[in-house]
């Protein structure tokens, strides 16, 4: 297994500090060589998300 | 890592190819301003980072484009920079060759790579260059760019660009929401408007802002919309049917103005897939299976007299099962030949009416099958003729829409009429289109009915199937187009007719409880997009801490240990104090604005850039550098600084020297370039015995800088040093293996200088081994007992100048040090 890098170790501190799991998921999402791009698709997930929502 | 080389070629100031050799510890290089001395230290950072940092800082890219390449190089050669690094015991070249402007191949011991082996080092820690003009960049730069650049030097980028990243996605999150999510909250947000736009129903306004701010519940607001809608049905009407009664008293007012509507109902995900499988389904049929079964029907014609032959042979097989041997149709005597005859006969009969009953399934196959395509037909005419004719009707009343919607919404009556002609001309299309198809399709019906299948009734009904085929295909795409624009006129025209009926309140009643669903939704989509707002708040503080943790403590210590040392003793009492975070008023802090503290004799000062002079600033600067390189994960071993005391008094100057031998007695592999040759020999002099190497840039021409080597010192001087070692009799190992080395560097140095005045013949005397030094000597003519001696003592001298358990030997440097006096009176 390999050793979780420096912002995979940042991440999971961030995580410990939201409670909202929109926000957790958003910061699970900053991952692979386009971050930034990568938690854009997971925030217009979500909003999609609610949008198709039966409830 | 340290560098032992570097070759220059075409690179900025250089242009035919350069080699320089560093010392492991010292190189000092002279040269006056413009002799190309910042291009050596360029040049070995593009070789590293394919950059450099006066081109990455530079405002306007155009004016340093292609500013790479020396423009005196010859065309037909490459820009290239080469070094060769030690890293522990094993030594690699770097090469780096220009391509164009300012891309570039790489090459490691020859072999191309896409990238260094330690790109990843080098990205993670400040470049070991410390260059004038970037000494104070961190210092005076705006605070965000000081806080990226901190960032970078303490190895926590990683934590700058993600903050960066999510103050840029919670700050403008509408790059992130998708268009059919605008779309469906602007929905909601006309709601609000119409609201707000309604005196009579202005407490559902407030509920409905106190919703969206999650001040209220959404089943308040559902009863509240609820009760409104009460108002204006007959009391007692039960709850199912308030909103039905709310319809019909709308229609009832509305219909007093205008009967017709504007209505063009979309495509449903679910008719669009209708649509596709439906032309599929028809080019299967046309292409395949169908047409192939009715085909094999037309051999069913002779079917008629197959199957009485064979219903002949039955009998008359029957009858012979009771006498076998007379005719059953005369009674005549059959001879054996004949019965086996009447045998075959019926066999073969039998066989073709099993092959007729096949084709009588199939008969009824294809004739299913064609009912089954009829229906299809009749129903995806229905899917596009149903919308078409619902809008179409609109013509009836085109003369009284035209009332109502000019002249104030004339583009919309514009793309109405527009929509009828175009709409129009479609239907007619898929009218005639369909009308053709099922001509033909009855045409092969009756066909297989009546057995007269024929190949030219199939081929023209598959010519209109693809026909039809592709006019539902266009009419859906036109039908389409017009799906939003008729949606918005249908839109304008309804409120218009609410104004005319007096109905504006009912109406947005009754679009508000169609809409309860939506608007929920788009307030949950609203919480989402302002819960965005604490993640920003989250994500800064943390980055905020961790920079404040990294920059206070770690930072400030490393920095004010280099700045002590520059500190002079006259100096004002206006110093440097540390590194700090902005706080706001609520003492939170600032992640991006690293702070650099100032105080004078006890007090706090603002800042440190607004309060220290230039070249405490530039000292500042130099620390700063300095201090990043010598952090144990740096993984540089070497140092370029490039004038750094332009700014400084004689006694900063003098204080760094200090600084110097502090970083060569750290194993720091320092290469300094100045212009300023009086400082350079009082460095030269201040570090006499690292024996570095030194040259100067003595002439620059076309063809680049003319770099030479100059003796460190000279012989007399490193015999007046050995002689001071042997006199001190508290050298210690370190002065003696010291003394050594300056013996074999005087008899080198003696032994050229020899060689140069008896044969005329320059020798380098950085280049003389053992073997070259009594070979030189031979051939000056030098008694052999002299060149005995003089072997011997460099011999020894040079290996014990490299052993690390090294033995001192005061006798035996005392005899050497008188062999060599001996050497320099063979010197004219």
């Amino acid at each position: 297994m390999t050793e979780p890098s420096r912002l995979e170790l940042y991440l999971e501190e961030l995580k410990t500090l939201v409670t909202d799991p929109i926000h957790k998921r958003l910061l699970a999402a900053y991952t692979g060589d386009e971050p930034k791009e990568s938690v854009e698709l997971e925030l217009n997930r979500l909003l999609i998300e609610v949008l198709k929502s039966e409830d | 890592m340290k560098i032992n080389n570097i070759s220059i070629r075409g690179f900025r100031g250089f242009n035919e190819e350069r080699v320089i050799v560093f010392h492991p510890l010292l190189t000092l290089i002279y040269a006056h301003n413009s002799y190309g001395k910042t291009s050596i230290t360029e040049a070995v950072e593009w070789l590293l980072y394919g950059s450099t940092s006066k081109v990455e800082r530079g405002e306007f890219k155009d004016e340093y484009k292609g500013s790479y390449r020396n423009c005196h190089l010859d065309s037909s050669v490459s820009t290239f920079v080469k070094a060769n690094f030690s890293f522990g015991t094993g030594q690699v070249d770097f090469k780096s060759e220009l391509i164009g402007e300012d891309e570039y191949s790489r090459h490691v011991d020859d072999n191309p790579v896409e990238c260094w082996p330690i790109d990843a080092e080098l990205a993670a820690i400040s470049k070991p260059f410390i260059m004038q003009h970037a000494l104070k960049y961190l210092l005076l730069v705006a605070p965000d760019q000081r806080f990226k650049g901190f960032a970078q030097l303490l190895g926590l980028d990683e934590l700058g660009t993600l903050q960066t990243d999510f103050v840029s996605i919670c700050t403008k999150p509408k790059a992130s929401i998708p268009t059919e999510v605008t779309t469906f909250c602007s929905q909601v947000d006309a709601l609000e408007d119409g609201l707000a736009a309604r005196p009579a129903l202005n407490n559902l306004y407030s509920l409905f802002k106190n919703f969206r701010k999650g001040k209220e519940s959404f089943t308040s607001f559902t009863t509240a919309v609820f009760n409104e809608c009460r108002n204006f049905v007959l009391e007692g009407t039960p709850d199912e049917s308030v909103l039905p009664n709310l319809l019909r008293i709308r229609d009832d007012y509305v219909k007093k103005v205008f009967s017709g509507s504007i209505t063009l109902i979309p495509y449903s995900a679910e008719d669009r897939t209708s649509n596709s499988a439906d032309l599929e389904y028809f080019v299967k049929v046309v292409s395949k299976d169908l047409i192939t079964q009715y085909c094999e029907l037309i051999a069913f014609e002779t079917s008629e007299i197959i199957i009485r032959h064979s219903q002949f042979y039955d009998l008359g097989v029957e009858f012979l099962t009771k006498q076998p041997d007379r005719c059953p149709f005369c009674g005549q005597e059959l001879s054996d030949s004949i019965i086996k005859h009447i045998d075959q006969k019926h066999q073969e009969a039998k066989g073709e009416a099993d092959h007729l009953t096949a084709l009588l399934n199939q008969r009824q196959s294809v004739i299913d099958k064609l009912s089954q395509l009829e229906r299809r037909l009749e129903i995806c005419q229905q899917r596009q003729m149903s919308r078409l004719t619902t809008f179409l009707s609109i013509n009836n009343n085109i003369d009284q829409l035209g009332k109502i919607l000019l002249p104030q919404h004339k583009a919309y009556f514009a793309s109405v009429q527009n929509a009828i002609t175009l709409l129009q001309g479609v239907k007619n299309q898929l009218d005639k289109s369909y009308v053709s198809v099922t001509k033909a399709l009855y045409a092969v019906q009756l066909s297989v009915q009546q057995s007269k299948e024929n190949i030219a009734l199939i081929s023209q009904f598959g010519e209109k199937l693809i026909e039809y085929s592709n006019t539902v295909s266009t009419s859906s795409a036109s039908i389409s187009t017009q799906e939003s624009p008729m949606s918005n006129a249908s839109q304008i025209l309804k409120h218009e007719l609410d104004l005319l009926a007096g109905t504006e309140d009912i109406s947005l009643l009754i679009d508000l409880n169609e809409n309860l669903k939506k608007i929920k939704k788009a307030f949950q989509i609203d919480s989402i997009l302002a819960g965005l707002k604490d993640l920003r708040k989250t994500v800064e503080q943390y980055v905020g801490t961790k920079m404040l943790d990294a920059v206070s403590n770690e930072m400030t210590l490393y920095v004010m240990e280099w700045y002590n040392q520059i500190r002079t003793t006259g100096d004002p009492n206006v110093h440097f104090s540390g590194f700090d975070m902005d706080r706001t008023k609520k003492g939170e802090i600032m992640s991006r604005r690293v702070q650099i503290k100032a105080s004078s004799y006890g007090k706090d000062l603002v800042s440190a850039v607004s309060s220290l002079s230039e070249s405490k600033l530039n000292a500042l600067g130099l620390c700063l550098s300095i201090a990043m390189n010598l952090k144990p994960s740096c993984p540089f071993n070497f140092l370029f600084i490039d004038d750094p005391i332009q700014s400084w008094d004689e006694e900063h100057a003098e204080q760094f020297i200090d600084i110097i031998r502090e970083l060569l007695k750290k194993e720091k592999q320092v290469i300094l370039l100045t212009h300023n040759k009086n400082w350079l020999e009082r460095v030269r002099t201040g570090c006499r015995p690292f024996n570095g190497f030194y040259y100067e840039i003595v002439s620059y021409s076309i063809s680049g800088p003319n770099i030479i080597q100059k003796p460190w010192c000279s012989w007399t001087q490193r015999l007046e040093e050995v002689d001071g070692i042997l006199k001190d009799e508290t050298a210690d190992t370190v002065r003696l293996q010291q003394a050594e080395e300056e013996i074999r560097l005087a008899v080198t140095d003696l032994t050229s200088k020899i060689y140069s005045q008896k044969k005329r013949v320059n020798k380098d005397a950085n280049k003389l081994n053992h073997n070259d030094v009594r070979k030189c000597l031979v051939e000056c003519g030098l008694p052999t007992d002299v060149i005995n001696r003089i072997y011997q003592t460099f011999e020894t001298t040079d290996d014990a100048h490299h052993i690390t358990d090294y033995t001192p030997h005061r006798e035996r440097i005392r005899r050497y040090h008188s062999y060599v006096h001996e050497l320099s009176k063979y010197l004219e």
